[in-house]
């Protein structure tokens, strides 16, 4: 929003600022040290600390609070009067009076906004007569610590709780000095664990366990990455202490994220530390996998290789997108020089399909055409296929944000959801895998309201496609009511901007191409500033892409390998055997393929049947380039060491070049080819006709959501024992009033039958659990979803017996 | 909407929400969250509407369980804690029960010359309970409050809204008998009411 710029005067200069602008913000952008303690620019101003007074000599107000003062013209305002100085004394020591000071041991010195505040500022001599009430610690939750004695009720945690995560789990309880920071009936905190109360607590009053470090703040060194967990690219600060992270935040203003992180992006970094890394490699003798020295094992991949090439069978290579783009290059061409017919692609990944297949039709290239910033500006979002909160939270907070500080709503159409849909406006409960349906009704419903642009390239044959998708029809297949849909279209039809929003994730049911192209086809037809953002769910997939490293489907190169011709089967960072679906013949085709190198930083499955294993340096442990669900590129720093012996994806591609005589371009080549893969690359649009297919009614039974559950889901996750301690672990969680009729409680043993398959779980009741649903974590173990899911997109309903 | 008890969390493990620890998890009686349920339907709104019902839960219940509290989040589109900050705050809401009757027994200058504390232990011995307390059948809740503007009727009392004044121990003892013999009347009532209802 523009806003008239007006002439005010600060401390004796006339300055020009917007006209009902936040005066704090001009202030500061005048190079003033305005202190604050409550105040954070990404919530709305609140005033409570009073701290940023400043004094208006222009005879309305006297002492006002800047953060929440609008800039009026002809403002005069003086920032450092003695009357301006006192009061901010005052208010410190009134602070300070119901704090417990214990500084030299808080482990918040040094990094304690109070404290810095108090010594710029001290307090006034005199000592008010009143004594510091007593308040215990709340240890209850396994991660945050509550100290009720140094919290002096800012209201920061209790407001990003709220407006940003949308979670509101802690609220500010009762008046004067018994208000305190609590969680209702002070259970213990039964909340997402993204970290951002303790990240923002301006003192020492809410502590992370695992961050409860004996090491100052001034020993720490601080450093910035991206997070590579999802796909968001948060940008996080580690600090550091002897080579070893001993705290993660993330720094309002920061991109893309603003500060926010996630549990995992937070807390998940144990996983570098995990005993079960492994730190040398392995190599299969008489059978048996035994550790090697790089040399051998490098030097008995090699062998593995030359004796594929002697006996003219293929070499395949299947990657994970976690891989940095020069890693993903080197490996490229380390296959073509090997082979020029090699197989390369990666995994069955999330939203591989939806950019691959189902946009790249579309769009001309695989890729999104809108940017988060575009989802936060749109006039209206339809998010589609999940609940982001569970996958890509970083999306959830600004979706959040969006609607709870500024009032833009968006809609949120998905099977299963995690507390997003209450929020959403509105919210479609679709019956699994029938986003398709949907988006052919509203491109129908759009165009009868005259709302689409008729000239692309291609409508005549899409329209045709979405002719039979009426309103009846579209609720018949969705179950969402007709009314609803209706809401929903006119929602969209009055926007001038919409941004769709694609979720993708391993588990979340209904076919993601599918979804995505009808996906990408209405966010063209609804014209320009609309567009569709696909969110893969590893960090570098588009990168991956425009390596060109994806060149076959991971389904070839198993039937490949199943017919005996793959000679050497490499897998970098893929787990076929106990991370894939079940319908894909992994293990098979790993018993077929003549070789085997796994590069891995765990003992997978896949690697125990492997004839040598590489470990690989994970996560923020790689120095490189990824490129973002929207077309941008991230810097990815090493901030931590990996364990010793332990080696970076290309440096392992490299030594396998240098083996098998393939001459690779060195690092000024590589990194020239990765900056040209950045960048929005448009191809020619045009829309293509849909198919909609409506899935068979499941049978009689309750509704499987294997999605992705934020704490983890997947294999990585797995060996973090702070996300695996905060998560409910291997169990079906069920609605109270699902437990209630089968007779269950919590910790019972259950068997979920589906089509034959079949497992054991401990039930756990979770009111989040939506009545009729039933919730099981994918996991890459025998005993959990990924055993019951069949083929990926089938709608799986389960009976529930007792066992 | 029923309570369901609490079970005690294990180390690391997610406190089951439904858990609403509300005295010893007794039950809300049902009618609580018909009365919010009407009163949004009759008022429509958003989040604003919330001290407005809160008073109206409280006018009917007397107090604000904590379950009921959890009902209307739910119905208002906010959070819990949300709902339970806004009772805390303002001393006029109150989460613990209070009784069919409430006794308040004025302590103001009159009253108090006139032997307001005695009349404070009568009522109080009569129904077992001291100041603050409530009577196991939620008939009667006894407060002291400050002057109720009735000192030409020394020592005087509230009950509810109606104002009982020169009081004297016998005149106690008759009024709380009447009083109990009305809210048997009621109670007959309404479960004439209900067995009607049952039998359609």
């Amino acid at each position: 929003m523009d806003r008239r710029m007006v002439t005010i005067t600060v401390n004796g200069r006339e300055v020009t600022a917007p006209a009902g602008g936040r005066l704090l913000d001009v202030l500061r952008g005048l190079g003033l040290d305005i202190p604050t303690l409550c105040h954070d620019d990404r919530l709305t101003p609140y005033g409570g600390c009073r701290l940023c007074v400043v004094e208006r000599k222009d005879g309305r107000g006297g002492m006002v609070p800047a953060c929440s003062t609008p800039v009026q013209r002809g403002m005069v305002v003086e920032t450092r009067t003695p009357a301006v100085v006192a009061a901010r004394q005052n208010n410190l020591q009134l602070l300070l009076l119901d704090h417990r000071m214990e500084c030299p041991v808080c482990e918040r010195s040094g990094d304690c906004r109070l404290q810095e505040l108090v010594y710029l500022y001290g307090t006034p001599e005199e000592r008010l007569p009143f004594e510091r009430a007593e308040r215990p610690r709340d240890e209850s939750s396994p991660v945050i610590v509550r100290d009720p004695e140094k919290c002096i009720l800012c209201g920061k945690c209790v407001r990003l709780c709220d407006e940003v995560q949308g979670v509101a789990e802690i609220g500010l309880v009762g008046r004067g000095l018994d208000a305190a920071v609590t969680t209702l009936l002070g259970r213990p905190l039964d909340c997402e664990f993204c970290g951002q109360c303790v990240n923002a607590c301006p003192v020492g009053a809410l502590i992370a366990r695992p961050f409860a470090t004996e090491v100052p703040a001034w020993l720490r060194e601080r450093r910035t990455t991206v997070c590579s967990w999802c796909s968001c690219g948060c940008e996080l600060e580690a600090e550091l202490y002897e080579g070893r992270i001993v705290r993660v935040t993330a720094r309002p203003g920061s991109e893309p994220n603003d500060g926010m992180l996630c549990v995992k992006g937070w807390l998940g970094w144990d996983v570098l530390e995990s005993p079960e890394r492994l730190t040398r490699p392995l190599v299969r003798r008489e059978g048996r996998l035994v550790e090697a020295s790089w040399e051998e094992a490098l030097g008995a991949a090699a062998a593995g290789l030359a004796r594929a090439m002697e006996t003219g069978r293929e070499a395949a290579v299947l990657a994970t997108p976690r891989l940095l783009i020069e890693d993903a290059l080197l490996l490229r061409r380390l296959m073509e020089g090997v082979q020029g017919t090699a197989r390369t692609g990666i995994g069955p990944e999330a939203g591989l399909e939806a950019l691959a297949s189902g946009v790249a039709p579309v769009f001309g290239q695989p890729a999104s055409t809108a940017t988060l910033e575009d989802v936060d500006a749109a006039d209206m979002v339809l998010v589609l296929r999940g609940d982001p909160g569970r996958t890509h939270p970083l999306v959830k907070n600004v979706l959040v944000r969006r609607t709870r500080q500024r009032g833009l709503p968006f809609a949120l159409a998905a099977a299963f959801t995690a507390g997003l849909e209450r929020h959403a406006a509105p919210f479609l409960h679709l019956r699994p895998g029938t986003e398709t349906a949907l988006l052919a009704f509203l491109g129908r419903a759009l165009d009868l309201e005259g709302r689409l642009d008729r000239t692309v390239e291609g409508f005549g044959a899409w329209r045709e496609s979405v002719e039979r998708c009426t309103a009846e029809w579209a609720a018949g297949v969705t179950g969402v009511p007709e009314a609803t849909l209706a809401r929903l279209a006119e929602a969209l039809s009055a926007a001038r901007k919409v941004s769709l929003v694609l979720v993708t994730g391993r588990g979340i049911p209904g076919n993601e191409a599918a979804a995505a192209r009808a996906a990408a086809c209405l966010s063209v037809a609804l014209g320009e500033g609309s567009g569709l953002l696909v969110l893969p769910e590893k960090s570098n997939l588009v990168g991956c892409l425009r390596t060109g490293l994806a060149r076959d489907r991971a389904a070839d190169v198993l039937e490949a390998a199943l017919a005996g011709r793959v000679g050497w089967l490499y897998l970098v960072g893929q787990d076929p055997a106990g991370a894939w679906p079940r319908s894909m013949p992994g293990r098979e085709a790993l018993e077929s393929a003549e070789f085997v190198v796994v590069q891995d930083a765990f003992l997978t499955e896949t690697a125990r049947a492997a004839d040598v294993v590489l470990p690989a340096a994970i996560l923020i442990e790689r120095e490189g380039t990824g490129i973002g669900p929207e077309g941008t590129l991230r810097t990815y720093h090493r901030i931590v060491a990996p364990p010793a012996g332990v080696l970076q994806d290309g440096v392992i591609v490299r030594e396998l070049a240098r083996l098998a005589g393939v001459r690779l371009p060195g690092p000024e080549i590589v990194a020239a080819e990765t900056a040209a893969l950045a960048g929005a690359r448009g191809g020619p649009v045009r829309l293509a006709a849909l198919e909609v297919t409506v899935a068979e009614p499941p049978g009689e039974g309750f509704l499987l959501d294997p999605s992705p559950q934020v704490f983890h889901s997947g294999s990585t996750t797995t060996h973090s024992a702070r996300l695996t301690g905060l998560s409910p672990g291997i169990a079906v969680r069920m609605a109270p009033a699902d437990a209630e009729a089968a007779g269950l409680g919590n910790g019972d043993a259950v068997r979920l039958v589906t089509d034959g398959r079949e497992v054991l779980l401990r039930a756990r009741i979770d009111r989040r659990v939506r009545p009729g649903t039933l919730l099981v974590p994918w996991r890459n173990r025998e005993d959990a979803a990924s055993r019951l899911v069949g083929e990926d997109g089938v709608w799986i309903s389960v009976q529930l017996r007792r066992s | 909407m029923s309570t369901v008890s609490s079970e005690l969390s294990e180390q690391g493990e997610r406190a089951f929400f439904g858990a609403c620890v509300q005295g010893g998890g007794e039950p809300i009686d049902p009618e609580a969250y018909r009365i919010v349920d009407r009163w949004i339907e009759r008022n429509p709104g958003g989040r604003e509407r919330l001290i407005p019902l809160l008073h109206a839960v409280q006018e009917h219940l007397g107090y604000l369980p904590f379950p009921v509290q959890e009902y209307v989040a739910e119905r208002l589109g906010l959070s819990p804690i949300e709902v339970y900050g806004v009772v805390s705050f303002y001393h006029f809401f109150t989460t613990t029960p209070r009784g069919r009757y409430q006794l308040k027994v004025c302590m103001g200058t009159a009253c108090f010359v006139n032997n307001a504390q005695t009349i404070c232990d009568v009522v109080g011995d009569l129904l077992g309970i001291g100041v603050g307390e409530v009577t196991e059948d939620r008939l009667f809740s006894l407060e002291q409050v400050r002057c109720i503007g009735a000192c030409g009727l020394a020592p005087a009392m509230m009950v509810n809204d109606e104002v009982h004044g020169h009081l004297t121990p016998n005149a106690i003892r008759k009024l709380v008998r009447r009083l109990k013999a009305a809210a048997r009347k009621e109670r007959e009532a309404r479960k004439g009411e209900a067995d009607g209802e049952n039998e359609q």
